[in-house]
């Protein structure tokens, strides 16, 4: 299975933030995707997941076992945010009741919540607080956990990990980790040391463009020299 | 001190001129022809600078001839009266504003001014009770200026203001008064300490217990009396002996250098003030939650920041009870939603239905004490308003259209919706599965279906209120034009539970910060509003043909709306 995307381009008033953008993701893999800010990160997942309309370009998925491409739609891709976005009136587990009701079309295994809510370590207490008591970190697990149950094709993760615990991390990576075999995983990240940890390639968002960072550099003493010459040099060196 | 005045005016239309710019963008087809360049040409901006300090002097010029010119209807009323007899003499007759002697005028007019701003001078200050907040946080929170020296230009330009404003005003008072010219100069002087002496006196009031006269309850007991007496005193107690003032007591020695010597140590009290960044920060931290708590209000008096205050009304008892387990998706949601929020909601609607049920509670008074005098009901009420029109039940019915205004302002609507957003969409809009046609048809079907209950509670009361008054009146009602007015009714909570909640979903106006950011939104809101205002004062048509042509009227609406809401939503429906 492949994402694939094909030129990219998005722009507000007269900047551009994609131009031209093209990489196929692979299943499998985990992919850290690194840029500046305001580089196009989140633009780019949100152009994917269909938030954003992009000006040009197309999103495909590849199938490539039964030869079946098709455009992505948002049911292949699941978007999981920096700032968790959950309705606060509900409790976690009426949220996740709700949100396994309206895509019970696309769980392949029953949800059984209680282990569910063991995954994210959610005890009775917590599952029956008001979202709105909840601390940054459980809204983020709680949105977690919904994708994990939702297992689309792609999962996208904007800065996934930056208000957890070390434990919680820990706990969140080894998850990614386990369940990457079956989807593609594209995550943004500021953290260098964590994108090295995870990921098995490296995607650089720069001028609009993406490329693939050589993967010898990944485990290089010098990878975060490299991180930053990508990330600086002028367009016209491209 | 002078640069940094000038850099406040500057800052502010700057402002002020980005957001004409903002502006203008939005407007649809004609914004697109703006640059958004507009934003960095300083030179545009320099006009708009002079052009925003022609105006305020302006508005500062058109302020000071309304207070002139309430002086001077004050000075007429009094001199007058005064000539004739009294009060009571002056409003009686028809030639009240025959034969005015200016010069009395002029007396009572001063007099006045002299409680105002003497006597009342201790209760003003420029700082801390005066216009620009929002310059203010622009000056001390975002371009960091020196409180001090900020703080000292507003009372600086506030004095020099009142001096340019007032010198000719006062000469030209005195001259018609037959005062002595010099006078003026020395009253403008006086005038000045006496406000250099309020803001000190302010200022000090702050060092001493944390709080500025404006925000102690005494000084707005002794406020209504000042200003009370400013205005009847020379009624009551004569005008003030100016002529024997100016030259026995303003033009002593003693006086002047007492004036000049109160007007130093003001201006070095002001100077030399440690605590303005506290006394600035405290002031705009008060408006700033007032601000909040008021921003967005609309017509009906919903606000986003009272939509987000649901959760106090919560009762977080029996969460772990899943009442609505049989439900399930979008129907789950909202039926979930509605019933967190009731507490909220049914505040609101209780709020109304006490107030279209007071007109009720008076006519129960009334027939009670009618039982009292062994009077049937109309005929104390006839006694009561003597000119009012027999109350027949046909003209009670006939004044429905009214009614449409009202419930303009009565439907719990925009409340509604105004939690809805801001409690649940500005979330969920993020999700793409939350925003295809069919869960927003369905959510609107149910959300749309418990406004109209909401509503319906309310114009249910208001029939009930009606009924009450009609049988208490007349003994009987018709039964016909009841049922026709239960429909009116009706068709119009249909209307405005529609409304607010089909604009939302097809214009969808609020950004993530809640903001209305749709001028179309606006326009259409003031046109419904203007629509409202037709059936309060224009509009005078029988109950019957209202009614048919507003239940026609409503459901063409719900149609037409109906499609468009199918076409338009899921662009639309998003977080802008």
């Amino acid at each position: 299975m492949i994402l694939k995307v094909e030129g990219l381009t998005k722009h507000f008033d007269k900047k551009t933030v994609l131009e031209n953008a093209s990489y196929d993701f692979g299943q499998g893999k985990i992919y850290g995707l690194l840029g500046r800010n305001g580089a196009g990160k989140t633009t780019m997942f949100n152009c994917l997941v269909g938030n954003m309309t992009p000006d040009s370009g197309e999103v495909f998925m590849d199938f490539n076992e039964d030869g079946n491409i098709r455009t992505a739609t948002f049911d292949d891709i699941g978007f999981v945010f920096t700032d968790p976005h959950l309705p606060e009136f509900m409790t976690g587990q009426e949220f996740l009741k709700y949100f396994i009701d309206i895509s019970k079309d696309k769980i392949k295994d029953n949800v059984d919540l209680d282990q569910a809510f063991a995954l994210i370590d959610f005890d009775n207490t917590d599952r029956h607080k008001l979202i709105r008591e909840y601390s940054h970190g459980m809204k983020n697990k709680l949105q977690m956990l919904a994708f994990l149950i939702l297992r689309p094709h792609v999962i996208l993760l904007d800065e996934p990990l930056a208000s957890f615990d070390v434990v919680a991390a820990l706990q969140m990576k080894n998850l990614i980790e386990s369940i990457k075999k079956d989807h593609i995983i594209i995550f943004s990240t500021h953290i260098l040391p964590l994108a090295q940890d995870l990921c098995d390639e490296i995607v650089i968002l720069h001028n609009g463009k993406l490329s693939a960072l050589d993967p010898e550099k990944m485990n290089d003493k010098d990878f975060e020299e490299e991180i930053v010459k990508q990330l600086t040099k002028e367009e016209a060196d491209d | 001190m002078i640069n940094l005045i000038i850099l406040s005016l500057q800052v502010r239309f700057t402002i002020m001129s980005n957001r004409l710019v903002f502006l203008l963008r939005r407007i649809p087809l004609l914004g697109k022809g703006i640059p958004q360049s507009l934003y960095g040409k300083s030179e545009a901006k320099m006009v708009f600078t002079v052009l925003g300090v022609l105006h305020i002097l302006n508005m500062r010029l058109m302020l000071h001839l309304a207070y002139m010119a309430i002086l001077l209807i004050t000075g007429i009323v009094l001199s007058q009266a005064s000539a004739m007899g009294g009060i009571f003499e002056f409003l009686g007759s028809t030639e009240s504003f025959a034969n005015i002697d200016f010069q009395n005028v002029m007396l009572y007019a001063l007099t006045s001014w002299f409680f105002f701003s003497f006597v009342g001078a201790p209760l003003y200050s420029i700082l801390v009770g005066g216009r620009n907040h929002k310059n203010d946080n622009n000056m001390i929170n975002y371009m960091r200026a020196n409180p001090a020296k900020y703080a000292q230009s507003r009372i600086f330009l506030d004095r020099i203001g009142d001096l340019i404003l007032f010198l000719p005003t006062l000469l030209i008072v005195f001259a018609i008064a037959g005062l002595p010219m010099w006078g003026a100069l020395i009253t403008l002087l006086i005038f000045t300490s006496c406000r250099l002496l309020g803001e000190t006196l302010n200022l000090w009031l702050y060092k001493i217990c944390g709080k500025h006269l404006g925000q102690i309850p005494l000084s707005y007991i002794i406020a209504v009396p000042v200003y009370l007496l400013g205005f009847t005193g020379p009624y009551f107690f004569g005008v003030l002996p100016l002529s024997t003032i100016f030259n026995n007591f303003f033009a002593s020695t003693g006086i002047l250098i007492a004036s000049i010597v109160i007007g130093l140590f003001a201006l070095h009290y002001i100077k030399n003030y440690q605590l303005y960044m506290n006394l600035l920060k405290d002031k705009l931290y008060i408006l700033e939650a007032y601000y909040q708590k008021h921003a967005q209000a609309t017509a009906g008096g919903a606000t986003l920041a009272v939509a987000k205050n649901w959760s106090k009304d919560v009762t977080f008892e029996n969460l772990e009870e899943d009442k609505f387990s049989h439900k399930s998706g979008f129907a789950y949601l909202n039926a979930i939603f509605f019933s967190r929020h009731w507490n909220f909601f049914r505040k609101k609607i209780l709020t109304r239905c006490l107030i279209f049920l007071a007109p009720l509670a008076i006519v129960i008074l009334l027939a009670i004490y009618s039982l009292i005098l062994g009077e049937p009901l109309y005929r104390t009420i006839y006694v009561l308003v003597t000119d009012i029109v027999p109350a027949y039940q046909t003209a009670m019915y006939d004044m429905t259209p009214i009614l449409f205004f009202i419930l303009s302002m009565a439907s719990v609507g925009r409340v509604v919706t105004l939690s809805i957003f801001s409690n649940c969409d500005i979330h969920m809009m993020h999700y793409p599965y939350y925003r295809t046609s069919k869960t927003i048809l369905a959510s609107f079907r149910s959300r749309y279906m418990m406004i109209f209950a909401y509503n319906t509670l309310i114009t249910t009361t208001i029939f009930v209120s009606m009924m009450g008054i009609i049988v208490l009146i007349f003994g009987y009602i018709d039964i016909a034009s009841a049922g026709v007015f239960f429909l009116a009714l009706t068709a119009m909570s249909a209307f405005f539970s529609f409304s607010d909640l089909f604009l939302y979903y097809v214009i969808q106006p609020y950004d993530s910060g809640g903001k209305d950011k749709s001028i179309l939104h606006k326009v259409i809101n003031g046109g419904m509003g203007i629509l409202a205002w037709q059936f309060l004062f224009n509009i005078r048509v029988g109950l019957n043909v209202f009614t048919i042509g507003l239940v026609g009227a409503v459901v063409v609406y719900l149609l037409i709306g109906s499609v468009l809401l199918m076409l338009l939503a899921p662009k639309r429906f998003k977080l802008r």
